[in-house]
């Protein structure tokens, strides 16, 4: 999409879906400040060294950039060195019934299927022992099997709707790999095992979206109880993970598991003793003028709108809602009025949104700039994080916590009032 | 013309710029309202000036099912309408496909009440976060309903309007009237400022512009203009709390609208009737007018006000125990809602349902 030249294509432009193709990654991308740079440099680099097929987690905050940093990685790894399975579990899998057996069901069939898009042939008794353990788990008969083959529909397409869409499908599979599930994962390392030795490459699997889990015992149970599982497939992956769970005391435990956990940090705007941060601040102006004409802005109005959010996605759709702000007052540059209009609606929403206890936490958090939860059942910090409420930010200094900016001005108040 | 709150002129018109901007793409507008009968006047709004789809959705797979659907043909705005509180698997499909919304090809808007606001904005983050506009409406709790201005209705490049413009409309008038020569311009004018005090709940100062009006359209001849300020002195009468001084006001309005040959005006005269009847008590009286403005809207194929108009009978029949008729008359409102996708589909079938359930035997 070109840079917008008014303010009604500016407020199409202002979207912000994760980048993905080459086009889309020429016309919008902007590199990150050296202070919180990409971790994908390292990431890839260390892919293409290691004599192990290590296991990554990728953490970040929503809407930093996860899923365009991941596409990054794909398009930066030697495609004659490297097959890439790149896939977002909501593509394939149901996110409000989801469960780790439909999990490696999903990513054995997402091997498969990339193996036989890309020709590489499968060894005839690794292949034929692999669909019929899926169709003995998933219940699928052998004329069900026929009449899909014939349909014009891979199989395992097949599979991974009836897993999506079947209560009664996931039910079974979940009873038959109860004591199967290394059996699973044994068919799954044959696959790998075979289809890197046919084409001489190595796969390389990333799994998006992991992260969206939005029950926090669905997440607890998919990493806390089965994390010794997730690093057994036999090729490299990388999984991304709730940052908020990232602040469980259980976490350590689960990260020793992995090879390495990379971070995607907010960048912040000002340091921790509340200075303003140029190359922060540069960062966002360029996110928003790639997407819009400088003349569409009255001076200053980007600054205030960046220190005010401090995080991607807000300081977007606080620019996205002045646009409209502007459009409607039949301006054609978006002047400070619609910034404050913007920025006050959505303080007020967060205002009646948050319960006292929220807002304790949150005052202790921007007095100590720290955020941890008193034990492994306490939930608060975790749903603070969650919600964006309270942000981790990382500079030269190291990595604090701080309240999302857009609550600042909300802080003397609820102080007054504790 | 929908009703709506003074204080959501603002809010609803950046929500109908907003659509207009997004026309022909897709978005995630969402709408909190707390009110269903409120949200079928924003609906009603909407409808005036794009062409919509309702989608009514009770759970998740419900709703990933419709927004992975085939694209609509000849569909401006896609409405969702969701349960005040939202079960986790809406909560888990809004913010697992909230892609779709923009994948669409035309702008959605989620109507949401404000309790389903709040878990949305702490449950579903991404689906809150990759949304465009959201619009919290006040809605007519206190009581007050104001009626919007046609410029609501009207195409965004032709008029607007919001309360700061309102005022500055006012004042335009007031100082037009002193300049203005042609008397048609100036009953207009005044009428124009009739309708801005009924907005500012001002009712007395309108019927005195609406007065003037009157007398300028009666001096001038002009018996349509003097029809349309007898049926706004009625409203304005109603708004006051008078019925009876309203109901002289129609019957004047109406006989002019039958002397010129203007059905439709005929039938918005008799429905207005019916109303203030029903409002002084007198259900019998209403049922009269409901029946002949439903003549009128089958005759001149008007769907909507056939069965707004069943629908005000039903209710009207309910009033006097006549429950088998009251039920007849709703359900064939339900049906032309269903044709016709309105707004009022929800309400009436839950009406309709609970009349039928006052039947069952125990």
């Amino acid at each position: 999409m070109p840079r917008a030249e008014n303010l009604k294509d500016a407020y199409n432009n202002l979207y912000v879906e994760p980048l993905k193709k080459a086009q889309e990654f020429k016309e919008f991308y902007v590199e990150r400040p050296d202070s919180a740079s990409s971790p994908i440099g390292e990431l890839k680099d260390r892919i293409e060294i290691s004599n192990r097929k290590e296991k990554y987690l990728f953490l970040g905050f929503r809407g930093s950039g996860k899923s365009t940093e991941l596409n990054r990685l794909e398009a930066a790894l030697d495609e004659d060195r490297f097959l890439i399975v790149n896939y977002s579990i909501r593509e394939d899998l149901n996110m409000s019934d989801f469960d780790f057996k439909e999990f490696f069901v999903s990513m054995a069939l997402k091997i498969y299927d990339m193996a036989r898009s890309e020709s590489i042939p499968i060894q005839q008794d690794i292949e034929k022992d692999f669909q019929e353990f899926i169709k003995r788990v998933t219940k699928v008969t052998e004329e069900e099997f026929t009449s899909i083959t014939s349909g014009g529909i891979s199989w395992s397409q097949i599979i991974l709707l009836k897993i999506n869409r079947e209560a009664k499908t996931r039910e079974y599979l979940r009873t038959e790999l109860d004591l199967k599930i290394s059996d699973l994962i044994l068919r799954l390392n044959w696959l790998i095992l075979d289809i890197e030795d046919k084409s001489g490459k190595q796969i390389v699997v990333i799994v998006d979206d992991l992260d969206k889990l939005t029950r926090g015992q669905q997440s607890e149970d998919f990493f806390y109880k089965n994390y010794g599982l997730l690093v057994q497939p036999d090729c490299f992956i990388v999984y991304t993970f709730p940052i908020p769970l990232a602040f469980h005391p259980s976490y350590e435990s689960v990260r020793q598991a992995f090879n390495w956990d990379v971070v995607l940090l907010q960048i912040p705007v000002k340091d921790r003793q509340g200075n303003e941060d140029p190359e922060g601040i540069e960062f966002y102006r360029q996110v928003v003028l790639r997407r819009m004409n400088q003349d569409l802005l009255e001076d200053k109005i980007l600054e205030k709108a960046i220190v005010s959010t401090g995080k991607l996605s807000e300081f977007v759709e606080i620019m996205r809602d002045s646009s409209l702000n502007a459009f409607r007052m039949r301006r054609k540059q978006i002047i400070e009025d619609d910034v404050e209009i913007a920025l006050d609606k959505l303080r007020t929403m967060y205002d009646r949104t948050l319960t006292e206890a929220h807002k304790k936490k949150l005052l202790e958090i921007h007095s100590c700039h720290e955020a941890r939860d008193e034990g492994p059942d306490s939930t608060i910090i975790r749903e603070l994080l969650f919600s964006l409420s309270a942000v981790e930010y990382k500079d030269r200094e190291g990595r604090w916590c701080e309240i999302d900016p857009l609550l600042m001005p909300l802080a003397e108040k609820w102080r007054k009032s504790q | 013309m929908a009703q709506i709150s003074i204080d959501d002129l603002d809010e609803v018109e950046l929500m109908l710029t907003e659509l207009e901007i997004s026309k022909g793409k897709g978005n995630l507008v969402i709408c909190v309202v707390a009110s269903p009968a409120y949200r079928s006047k924003i609906i009603q709004l909407i409808q005036d000036r794009f062409s919509t789809k309702i989608t009514q959705i009770e759970d998740g797979d419900t709703l990933i099912y419709d927004l992975k659907g085939k694209k609509l043909e000849g569909v401006d705005v896609s409405l969702w309408i969701f349960p005040e509180s939202l079960p986790n698997d809406i909560i888990e499909a809004l913010n697992n496909f909230r892609e779709f919304f923009y994948q669409a090809g035309i702008p959605s808007i989620v109507f949401l009440s404000p309790s389903a606001l709040h878990q949305a904005i702490s449950l579903a983050p991404d689906f809150w976060r990759y949304r465009g506009g959201f619009h919290v409406l006040k809605g007519d709790e206190t009581g007050k309903a104001y009626q919007a201005v046609e410029a609501l209705s009207t195409p965004l490049s032709m008029s607007y309007q919001s309360k700061e413009e309102l005022l500055r409309r006012k004042r335009i008038n007031e100082y037009l009237l002193e300049k203005i020569k042609d008397k048609k311009d100036m009953s207009n004018s005044l009428s124009e400022l009739g309708s801005i005090h009924l907005l500012l709940a001002e009712p007395r100062k309108a019927i005195e512009y609406y007065e003037q009006a009157l007398k300028i359209s009666r001096e001038i001849g002009d018996r349509r203009g003097e029809g349309s300020d007898l049926g706004n002195l009625g409203s304005a009468y109603s708004h006051l709390g008078e019925p009876r001084k309203a109901i002289q006001y129609y019957e004047q309005a109406l006989k002019i609208s039958r002397e010129i040959g203007d059905r439709r005006g005929e039938g918005n005269h008799l429905g207005n009737l019916g109303l203030a009847y029903s409002d002084l008590g007198e259900p019998r009286k209403a049922i009269q007018y409901y029946e002949q403005a439903l003549k009128i809207s089958r005759e001149i194929g008007d769907r909507r006000g056939e069965g707004n108009r069943l629908g005000k009978l039903g209710i009207a029949f309910y009033g006097l125990s006549r429950r088998q008729e009251a039920i007849k008359s709703m359900e064939d409102a339900v049906k032309i809602f269903e044709q016709i996708e309105s707004p009022n589909l929800i309400s009436a079938k839950k009406t309709l349902a609970k009349w039928k359930e006052a039947e069952t035997p125990k």
